[in-house]
């Protein structure tokens, strides 16, 4: 029996954009890393930003996912939701680790 | 061709602007934070400035209501851009003057349409090209000892002793960075704000805007400080 399969978010992105992808996951994945911070420290103000952020910049680049992600974020942190921050976070690291681009002419 | 000022803290979201205006033909200046962005307004005449309204420190509301304040900047035509829903800062935003609003996340399409229409009802001026030449003399050289703070698309802030004048020209010498910045990057010394221990703040904005240096220099400063050295310049500042 082997491993379970792992889901891929396939995301599709405009190839102009291209060049600007490597360096705007890279910052995502950072961002988690704050998050994660913050969460730890229960700092729901800082949470609440990076949510805020996160769902301002994404979708621009066609990661709506993510954009969807950084508002349940910042929601979350508006509530002092513990939990729901540590379930929401989650989902975004599995997105970010098994994110698939795929470039698209538009 | 307009030249625009974009203002935001988030640098994914500057990227993103600046191509598509750049694809769009216009020529872009960009700052991190709103203060940098005030410095680059005493250096370059703009057609429009896109500010985000929440950033840290001094966000874009303030920034706006600075300009407005300055009888010398209160007639650029201001955009704000943010995904704030938060009625409070958007009907402040519209009392500060903005001339129109851009929405996050960016849709590229409308984002340039209503920039475009806003050039056709409001045509940008003819700029001098912003030379990125280097001048054919200097008036000074910067040696040791400077720390450098942070760096920027714009230029370097630092702490020195050295006799600096606002204007004045400077070259910061390659072996200040350890072979990460080549000869001949030149500065102009925006402004010195002196301190209490006799040393003097500075801004030394680039008057190349090599970005491959820039992002170098970046790193350098970056892997040189592991932050500590910021944060003890920070606490003395």
């Amino acid at each position: 029996m082997g491993a379970p399969k792992t889901t891929e978010f396939v995301v599709y992105i405009d190839e102009k954009l291209a060049r600007l992808i490597p360096k705007f996951v890279g910052i995502q994945m950072e961002q988690l890393e704050l998050m994660k911070t913050a969460a730890k420290n229960k700092n729901y103000l800082e949470l609440k930003f990076l949510g805020h952020r996160m769902k301002g910049s994404c979708g621009g680049y066609g990661f709506s996912i993510l954009g969807d992600l950084g508002r349940e974020i910042e929601n979350a942190a508006v509530a002092q939701d513990g939990a729901l921050v540590t379930n929401v976070l989650a989902r975004l690291e599995n997105c970010l680790v098994n994110l698939k681009i795929e470039y698209r002419k538009t | 061709m307009a030249r625009i000022l974009i203002v935001d803290d988030d640098e994914t979201v500057l990227d993103l602007e600046q191509f598509l205006l750049v694809e769009a033909g216009h020529d872009v200046l960009q700052a991190n934070g709103a203060l940098l962005a005030l410095d680059i307004l005493a250096l370059y005449e703009v057609d429009l400035v896109i500010v985000d309204i929440l950033m840290p420190r001094f966000d874009g509301l303030q920034f706006v209501s600075t300009i407005k304040n300055n009888p010398t900047l209160n007639k650029i035509p201001i955009a704000f851009l943010s995904s704030t829903t938060e009625k409070d800062k958007v009907m402040k935003a519209a009392k500060l003057g903005a001339d129109f609003y851009l929405m996050k996340p960016i849709d590229g399409k409308s984002f340039l349409k209503k920039i475009s229409s806003f050039f056709q009802k409001n045509p940008p001026k003819e700029h001098p090209k912003i030379e990125y030449q280097h001048p054919p003399s200097l008036d000074l050289k910067i040696h040791h000892p400077i720390q450098v703070l942070s760096i920027s698309d714009l230029g370097v802030e630092a702490v020195t002793n050295e006799e600096l004048a606002e204007g004045q020209v400077a070259e910061l010498p390659s072996s200040l960075f350890h072979e990460a910045l080549p000869d001949g990057v030149l500065f102009k010394v925006l402004w010195i704000k002196p301190r209490d221990d006799g040393f003097k703040r500075v801004f030394l904005a680039f008057l190349g805007r090599d970005l491959e240096v820039v992002r170098k220099l970046q790193k350098y400063v970056q892997a040189r400080s592991g932050g500590a050295s910021l944060q003890k310049y920070s606490k003395t500042l």
